[in-house]
């Protein structure tokens, strides 16, 4: 005996489907249309535009896919933009006094190191000593920031660098596919971690309801110190990934990271109170259209004083559709 | 006897951070000049009392929403904007009373703006003002053909508002609306409800919209006056990139203490001591050379967390010193 | 004979033919499109700079793409190259230095040319100068003043202080200095020594000597961030502030906020406005000077974009770039502030320019074959406040 779809149930599942995605088809929609602006006003020079965008998309949509971890808590780290600036500062010491390929292992290993403690310090101490978790990561924002003025008056110059030859391969197209390749290999790894292990699981269950989640027996403390961790070890890769493009680190080097972070899982759709609904692709998606769009209106040729209004324009626009919370209380 | 511990205990705080700074300043030799401690000069109790002001406007404005459960990253946004438009028609006209009224019907206008955008357009607040932050960000480029505003603070008659002692105008009215919507209104009342249990709230029949909509018009009014200070005291050039966020984060601090110093009194009260705080700890910090660069960065970080520690763990401390008195006692 | 006849006479044709081109050529430019990255994004300088270089866009057949730095952050900046790069331009004129070693690189990619304006590329010059200046894609720049080595602005400071005290009712006799980090800006320290040896050697054969407080590093130092009150305790009896650093933003707004800006006199660089309220005999007389580099210094890093567009060169063009010092309106009287409100860096009025369309394209090698380099590296020793006076 088969059994046969009913064709009025065959015809609502569509609607259906779309009603329960469509933030994510709004999130897709804005990728796509912002994609196409690009293909249309790249010009002459597509190619090199798209590899543009490439490198400076990369640090942040690694630093974004580890933020997932954290934002899928319901927390935020303000503290991220000085971290980068710190580690980038850090590496280059360190790659400059030993030297060589020895020299660039052991520059990213200290700083991978500094980044786990930085995001076990954030994650436990905050429980500890019963504090918001904004208040470790204030304490960590101020902290990175007099560390990397303090590093930088120590070197008596307005930038410290070291050639990109040490970092990443000359050719660059060579270049370009590590770039793609360590790309999507975070992106898999977290991936894999969100949708498939305790990691995620947990780390979701906190944002959606950290009571329930602690009642259930998950030592939450635990999950919370490896999210952040996670996250920690995203930001040092995502620093490498910085200085394989520019070679050089000074007083200000990753300033705004942090917010670029946050609005770049917005646009992605990512809820910033965490929970269930957070999802891995708001990662790549959101940072992708954020870069694209930037790229976009340059080549377009908008004035300099209205990009700004444009894209706060878009993103409103974005939020409108992708982040609107019906029925219920207002959404916290 | 009460009212004097409580008063007591309010003050602890200013005066435990002068009692400090005034120890480290007076044995330090960078402090003197002349055989006279600057830290002891009249120039102390000026930039405090002007730095308080501003401090304490843009604190309770921050605090307002926060007390209802909502963090508004536009408070920085809807300041520069404001003091942009407001500083300019100042110097059109020449009036500083303009300006100030000028600040505040643009603040309320843009606050109005980020209710209306959270109330239907039902996103989460903080995005939502993420939203307002890079619109109202985007029009200081805009508005006055992206100059900002420049020469409003260096003109006397003008900037009345932001020196000594016109500055305690602006932060009364700051303080006062604070205080009639928190504890005056009904929409304010009923805010820390909402802010405890927002499904609870509306289910017994609070109005939540009428409530974001009267905190967010007081909030203009607050964040007006914090404009017209602050374009009394500075250039004020357009901003981008979300770079008004960080005067919250930096305003966000006397925020918490003041919640803990509050305590004693009540949250008013707390904020303005903690901004008075704060105030003196950064003069201190002047006299010994640690005012700016990477150094004063990190001692405002550790003093924040070591504060917050100390304020979290202090029912440990009084359980601890409970069983140390008991145990005596049994003794 | 005849089949030579003709082809001698076709030869010809071609020749006339050729040189008939060669002239087009230099009567009409090849179009170009040049980046513009800034250094701020607002603010006399940028649209005064936007004024004069549209007012040169037909002349010279170029197009200009605007676009801003950052002051901080090398990934931002490298990113904003190379979005103009995907625009489509030519060649870019760059006003820091900050991730030049990757900016250089995606230049030399694209092939795409770059050179300098109101910067000194220190840190190139200094760390990095093979991979920079002799870079082919990097064509030199127009520096902000004068380069580190070769600093006299602590000579410029005294001159101006001396002016002021022989038409003072009451001259100054007590200053003190701020300056902003040497790392960042070396020339200002080297400024700063060189106005205390000057005042040094005026004491020894002038009465009354000129007393210059010590450059204290905790105190005078300017951190990037507004100077505090308290160097008003710690300098007392001062009449007087040079500041190297940029004042207008970090070190009068803190005199006002203490009240002293009725006492004090300010000699500084920089203008964003504002200050000709309170400047000479007017407002409060707080600036005494104010020192500029004139828009039109952006000429040499366009004219050598420009040559190289059109695939020209000077015939005395050095081998590797060259980093010039600029000359800058030093404004230091009523006189010198009412020249300069009628300059273009003022008004952001084209017609207010020191130079037309017509004599910038004079200076081209395109448009000018008896144009030199040596000619165009002069003129920028030539924009002083007396050249904008006459």
């Amino acid at each position: 005996m088969t059994t046969k779809t009913n064709p009025a149930e065959k015809r609502s599942s569509f609607p259906a489907f779309l009603g329960r995605h469509v933030y994510d088809i709004a999130a897709y929609a804005g990728l796509a249309a912002t994609l196409i602006l690009f293909l249309i006003f790249g010009g002459s020079r597509l190619a090199y535009n798209a590899q543009a965008v490439l490198q400076t998309s990369a640090p942040t949509i690694i630093i974004a896919l580890g933020a997932v971890f954290v934002y899928s808590m319901g927390y935020m780290d303000v503290s991220v933009g000085q971290q980068v600036g710190v580690y980038a500062i850090l590496m280059i010491m360190i790659i400059n006094a030993v030297g060589g390929a020895l020299g660039v292992v052991l520059g990213f290993l200290a700083v991978l190191a500094l980044a786990l403690l930085c995001g076990a310090f954030n994650g436990a101490v905050a429980v500890w000593l019963k504090l918001p978790s904004i208040v470790t990561s204030l304490f960590l924002m101020f902290f990175f920031t007099g560390a990397q003025f303090l590093l930088m008056e120590s070197t008596g110059t307005n930038s410290i660098s070291v050639p990109t030859s040490l970092l990443r391969p000359a050719d660059r197209g060579a270049y370009n596919l590590l770039l793609v390749v360590i790309i999507v290999a975070v992106a898999l790894a977290v991936t894999y971690f969100f949708r498939f292990s305790k990691l995620g699981k947990y780390t979701r269950g906190i944002g959606a309801n950290e009571t329930a989640t602690a009642q259930s027996g998950v030592a939450t403390t635990r999950w919370k110190v490896i999210a952040y961790m996670a996250f920690g070890a995203c930001v040092a890769l995502g620093t490498y990934v910085m200085l394989m493009r520019t070679g050089s680190a000074g007083k200000g080097t990753g300033t705004g990271y942090a917010m670029d972070i946050m609005i770049c899982l917005i646009l992605g759709g990512m809820p910033l109170s965490g929970g269930m609904k957070s999802k891995v692709s708001s990662a790549l998606v959101g940072t992708l259209t954020y870069v694209l769009l930037t790229n976009d209106l340059t080549t377009m040729g908008v004035d300099l004083n209205m990009i700004n209004f444009v894209k706060a324009l878009i993103f409103i626009v974005i939020i409108l559709i992708t982040c609107r919370r019906r029925g219920g209380v207002l959404p916290r | 006897m009460k009212i004097i511990k409580k008063t007591l205990l309010t003050l602890l705080f200013p005066a435990l951070m002068f009692a400090v700074m005034l120890a480290i300043t007076a044995s330090s030799d960078k402090c003197y000049v002349d055989g006279q401690l600057i830290f002891l000069q009249a120039d102390m109790v000026r930039q405090v009392l002007v730095n308080a002001c501003m401090t304490v406007c843009v604190a309770l404005a921050i605090w307002l929403q926060l007390k209802n459960g909502r963090f508004d990253f536009s408070a920085g946004a809807n300041m520069i904007l404001s003091a942009i438009i407001a500083g300019n028609v100042g110097l059109q006209t020449g009036s500083p009373v303009l300006a100030l009224l000028t600040a505040v019907a643009v603040s309320v206008a843009l606050s109005c703006f980020t209710a209306a955008m959270y109330i239907f357009g039902r996103v989460p607040i903080i995005i939502s003002t993420i939203g307002a932050t890079l619109l109202f960000e985007s029009l200081t480029y805009l508005v006055f053909g992206g100059a900002g505003v420049r020469a409003f603070y260096s003109t006397p008659g003008l900037s009345v508002f932001g020196r000594l002692p016109g500055i305690f105008l602006p932060t009364c009215i700051a303080v006062a609306a604070f205080v009639i919507f928190v504890y005056f209104t009904t929409q304010g009342r009923k805010g820390k409800i909402l802010s405890n249990n927002q499904t609870a709230g509306v289910n017994i029949g609070i109005n939540e919209k009428r409530n974001i909509g009267a905190s967010y018009i007081f909030t203009g009014i607050i964040l007006g006056m914090a404009a017209v200070i602050y374009v009394s005291q500075n250039t004020v050039t357009p901003q981008a990139g979300l770079s008004t966020s960080g005067i919250m984060f930096s305003y966000i601090v006397p925020v918490f203490m003041g919640m803990f110093i509050g305590l004693a009194s009540c949250d008013v009260v707390g904020i303005i001591i903690a901004a008075i705080g704060m105030e003196i700890l950064n003069y201190g910090l002047n006299c010994l050379n640690l005012g700016a660069g990477g150094t004063q960065q990190i001692i405002m970080g550790v003093f924040v967390l070591g504060f917050y520690a100390f304020s979290g763990q202090l029912g440990n401390i009084q359980a601890l010193l409970a069983r140390m008195k008991n145990r005596r006692a049994r003794a | 004979m005849k089949k030579l006849t003709k082809s001698l006479v076709a030869l010809m044709l071609v020749l006339a033919m050729a040189l008939g081109c060669v002239s087009a050529a230099g009567a009409e430019p090849k179009h170009a499109k040049i980046g513009v990255a800034f250094y701020q994004d607002t603010g006399y300088a940028v649209v005064a700079t936007k004024a004069y270089l549209e007012s040169l866009s037909e002349a010279l057949n170029v197009e200009f793409v605007y676009t801003v730095l950052t002051q901080t952050d090398e990934a931002a900046n490298v990113a904003a190259i190379q979005n103009l790069i995907s625009a489509g331009v030519d060649g870019i004129i760059c006003t820091m230095d900050l991730g030049t070693n990757a900016i250089i690189e995606e230049c030399e990619m694209a092939g795409v040319y770059l050179a300098g304006y109101l910067c000194d590329y220190d840190v190139s010059y200094t760390q990095n100068f093979d991979r920079v200046f002799k870079s082919e894609y990097f064509l030199g720049t127009a520096t902000d003043g004068q380069n580190p080595d070769d600093t006299t602005i602590g000579h410029t400071m005294l001159s101006s202080l001396l002016e002021y005290n022989a038409r003072a009712e009451k001259p100054l006799t007590h200053v003190s200095m701020a300056i902003f980090p040497a790392w960042a800006f070396p020339s200002q320290e080297t400024g700063a020594k060189q106005f205390v040896e000057d005042v040094a050697k005026y004491n020894e054969t002038n009465d009354p000597d000129i007393l210059v407080d010590e450059l204290d590093p905790a105190l005078d130092v300017l951190m990037f961030t507004q100077m505090d009150t308290t160097y008003f305790s710690k300098h007392t009896g001062i009449d007087g502030i040079i500041s190297f650093a940029a004042g207008t933003s970090f070190v009068y707004p803190t005199m006002v906020q203490a009240g002293v800006d009725k006492d004090i006199r300010l000699f500084t660089t920089g203008f964003e406005g504002g200050e000709e309220n309170n400047f000479g005999t007017k407002g409060t007389q707080t600036f005494q000077q104010n020192m500029v580099s004139a828009v039109e210094s952006i000429t040499y890093p366009l004219v050598l974009i420009l040559n190289k567009v059109n695939g020209v060169t000077f015939p005395d063009m050095p081998e590797t770039a060259e980093r010039i010092s600029t000359s800058q309106f030093c404004i230091n009287s009523d006189e010198d502030l009412d020249a300069f409100m009628h300059s273009i860096y003022y008004t952001g009025n084209a017609a207010d320019a020191m130079f037309t369309p017509e004599q910038v394209l004079n200076m081209t090698a395109f448009g000018n074959p008896d144009a030199t380099y040596a000619a165009l590296r002069d003129l920028l020793a030539h924009m002083t406040i007396e050249d904008l006076a006459k």
